[in-house]
């Protein structure tokens, strides 16, 4: 039996060499060694390069043609009466929304007796602006940031753009709001 | 060989199954033993065998497993199944050639014996180990514990075609190179079943090692 065996090994049996050889193909794939599981390939890390770059290009072009297929649908305001409008007075502010529920803007008549419409949201950080009847200008709270009462243009302050425009137009004394407009930076 | 590693000597052991009761200590494997104790021919014999995992250089179980669940650590110990990668698919049940893994079907769950991987990669001895009253299972360095016994370490196996070089070490009275672990019992007519009827003595085959394998 003894020597049957030793030499069944040595001429017949597959040793771990020739089972490493005939496995190597799948090994390298699944290995079952955990430092070799843990390695990364340099073709593992191309891919996932490749993959994610991919990835990431495809969500930005997405989001860039809904960006410009909204760019190009024209937005329709419907002009929309501003309640209790009638009663402001020379010197004084209101607040409205306009044109969502959620589109808070202000409602200026200057001391001349004109009317001037923005967005309240302060273009540096979106803190609701208020008119300040002492300085006849459109005040930020949060960071000290000022805008024109009649044009909205940043005065002096972080705000990088002037308010949004809100367009209206005076009947009676009424005051409808038209339009709604974000400004860029165009000075 | 620098690595501690386990030595079994079966003439040492008394059958008490201390390490059977430290293995069910470990919080590890849910109380399960992961160590067998097993009468090696009760009609002949009180004498007893410790079964643990053999801990393969090239690991059988984990090359067939198609999950890729069964890993093997830097220092050669083969652990269980990663449990979210364990399909229950049995093949390493079958496939090992010490019979060690068993399958949980409670759990879905491939279990077998890792050599303490929590105790041992911290400088601690096995369970088994720690406990066995006669060295029949003994951790340690293969040249602390070679010249302390008359035995000879083999840790070839031959099974099939195929030889398998192991971690653990057997501890035998042989001049033998390598231990030839076939021998099943079907080929020596121990399930009384005729083996000219191939394919249910497959079947007969299977079903009986199957409820061996099951927690």
């Amino acid at each position: 039996m003894s020597s049957n065996l030793s030499e069944t090994i040595d001429r017949v049996l597959a040793d771990e060499t020739d089972v490493r050889r005939a496995t190597d193909s799948h090994q390298a794939e699944f290995p079952y060694s955990r430092d070799q599981e843990a390695e990364v390939t340099r073709r593992e890390f191309c891919n996932f390069l490749v993959l994610t770059s991919t990835t990431m290009f495809a969500g930005a072009a997405g989001f860039s043609a809904k960006a410009m297929y909204d760019a190009g649908v024209e937005k329709r305001f419907a002009p929309t009466p501003i309640e209790d409008s009638e009663t402001l007075t020379p010197g004084s502010a209101m607040n409205f929304t306009y044109p969502g529920e959620e589109d808070t803007a202000i409602l200026i008549r200057s001391r001349d007796g004109s009317y001037h419409a923005f967005g309240q949201k302060c273009t540096h950080l979106s803190c609701p602006v208020y008119y300040s009847k002492e300085h006849q200008r459109i005040e930020c709270p949060c960071h000290e940031g000022g805008f024109s009462e009649r044009t909205g243009e940043v005065l002096y302050g972080p705000p990088p753009r002037p308010l949004d425009k809100i367009e209206i137009e005076v009947h009676n004394g009424r005051v409808f709001a038209t339009g709604r407009e974000v400004r860029g930076n165009e000075t | 060989m620098m690595q501690e590693t386990m030595f079994i000597d079966p003439q040492r052991c008394i059958g008490c199954r201390s390490c059977v009761a430290a293995c069910r200590e470990c919080g590890t494997h849910k109380g399960y033993s992961m160590i067998f104790v097993d009468y090696l021919d009760r009609a002949e014999t009180t004498a007893t065998m410790p079964t643990i995992c053999m801990h393969c250089n090239e690991p059988t179980c984990a090359q067939v497993c198609p999950a890729d669940a069964i890993k093997q650590t830097e220092d050669g110990v083969v652990l269980s199944a990663l449990k979210p990668r364990c399909l229950d698919c049995r093949n390493c049940v079958n496939a090992c050639p010490f019979g060690v893994p068993k399958y949980n079907s409670a759990m879905h769950l491939q279990m077998k014996c890792d050599m303490c991987y929590d105790r041992t990669s911290e400088g601690l001895k096995p369970m088994c180990a720690s406990v066995c009253p006669t060295g029949a299972l003994t951790f340690g360095k293969y040249q602390d514990v070679v010249p302390l016994r008359r035995t000879k370490p083999v840790n070839v196996h031959v099974f099939g075609n195929q030889k398998v070089e192991t971690k653990v070490f057997l501890m035998l009275p042989t001049d033998e190179e390598a231990v030839d672990v076939d021998g099943c019992g079907v080929f020596e007519g121990r399930l009384g079943v005729d083996p000219s009827i191939h394919e249910s003595w497959i079947d007969t085959q299977v079903e009986e090692t199957d409820k061996g394998n099951e927690f």
